[in-house]
């Protein structure tokens, strides 16, 4: 008898799972470990942070919002520092409004994970995938490149500041 | 009062699950062909390059080689941990790694888990799955997730950040 590869899905399995999913007869399976209030409070600032840091381009929050010591890896932009990353933010994203990047992340792939120190919650790890747009007046916004995304919050005095940045796996967008 | 009818063969859900499983194969298979790669793969130089930086390191690590575990870390390590917190500095985990690791765990790449992507003028994230095992024998004991971020300069590359999370026991069945 022939055996599945490991880690393959079956098309059978795939279709169970479907029909299981379409009469309601499962919950949709949990997300990786975590637990879930650190998981929609992350969601919630990571909506927070990009809204009004990257789309609405109020770099005020945004000195505040990530760390002194930031530290931005990007596949393609390569290395920037606290300094480098808002000078390149209002240079690149917050300079031409004809012209305006927007971000929207894929909410289905969000995972969260806490790191903690003595069993203390210190920082956590979001990572997912966003969408890049280009938004011209009048126009419908254009999706000009889809990337992953690993963040580093640490907590400072109850606040979440962006500590790592790692963005990578840019690519067009397919078909 | 509107008559029951029958559902129409469209309706029925095995029907819709048959044609919405049908066209997801034939969009992802679509989408594949005709997407650039974007990460580089196992055959690129970087991927060849990175994974073997791994193996060196956790050659040293399991080996308990501590001046080449060190040699691979630079001065300003910053390692995140899940359970542990954060530690500052290439001498500061290389002495954890003397005091919990040497002698008591060895830590295997989960085959199969390795990404690569570059991190342009600068150097390469690499992400991964690790066991943490018994040293002799096969069993392990617990699986987390890892990030490390390399720096290359000239020839040498060191590593600025590592991130280990999720950490889980094994169940013995993975």
């Amino acid at each position: 008898m022939r055996r599945a590869a490991p880690g393959a899905v079956s098309p059978w399995t795939a279709l169970l799972a479907c029909l299981l999913l379409a009469t309601g007869a499962t919950t949709v399976a949990a997300r990786d470990p975590g637990d879930a209030d650190l998981f929609e409070a992350l969601k919630a600032h990571d909506s927070v942070f990009f809204e009004r840091g990257f789309n609405q381009c109020d770099l005020d929050y945004l000195e505040g919002a990530v760390d002194p010591q930031l530290r931005f890896y990007h596949d393609q932009g390569g290395f920037q520092d606290y300094a480098t990353f808002l000078e390149n933010t209002r240079k690149y994203i917050c300079a031409d409004p004809a012209r305006k990047p927007i971000r929207k992340v894929d909410a289905d792939s969000l995972q969260v994970f806490p790191l903690y120190h003595d069993g203390v919650l210190y920082a956590a790890l979001q990572s997912g995938v966003h969408r890049f747009y280009l938004r011209e007046p009048g126009k419908d916004d254009v999706l000009t490149s889809v990337a992953r995304f690993t963040h580093v919050y640490v907590l400072d005095a109850g606040r979440w500041r962006l500590k790592e940045v790692l963005s990578y796996d840019h690519h067009s967008p397919g078909p | 009062m509107t008559p029951a009818r029958r559902p129409t063969f469209l309706e029925t859900p095995m029907r819709a699950c048959t044609i919405a499983f049908a066209a997801l194969l034939a969009a992802s298979a679509f989408a594949r062909a005709a997407e650039p790669p974007a990460q580089p793969g196992p055959d690129s130089e970087l991927y060849r390059a990175v994974a073997a930086l791994d193996t060196q390191l956790f050659d040293a690590y399991n080996r308990c080689d501590l001046d080449a575990f060190r040699a691979l870390l630079a001065d300003d390590l910053e390692f995140y941990h899940d359970q542990g917190g954060l530690m500052l500095g290439a001498d500061a985990v290389t002495d954890a790694t003397r005091k919990y690791i040497c002698g008591k765990v060895r830590r295997e790449l989960v085959p199969g888990t390795l990404e690569v992507d570059k991190i342009e003028g600068y150097g390469a994230i690499e992400l991964g799955t690790h066991r943490f095992c018994e040293l002799e024998g096969d069993h392990c004991m617990g699986i987390a997730r890892f990030v490390q971020v390399w720096k290359r300069d000239g020839d040498t590359w060191k590593a600025t950040r590592i991130i280990s999370f999720g950490h889980r026991p094994l169940d013995g069945n993975e």
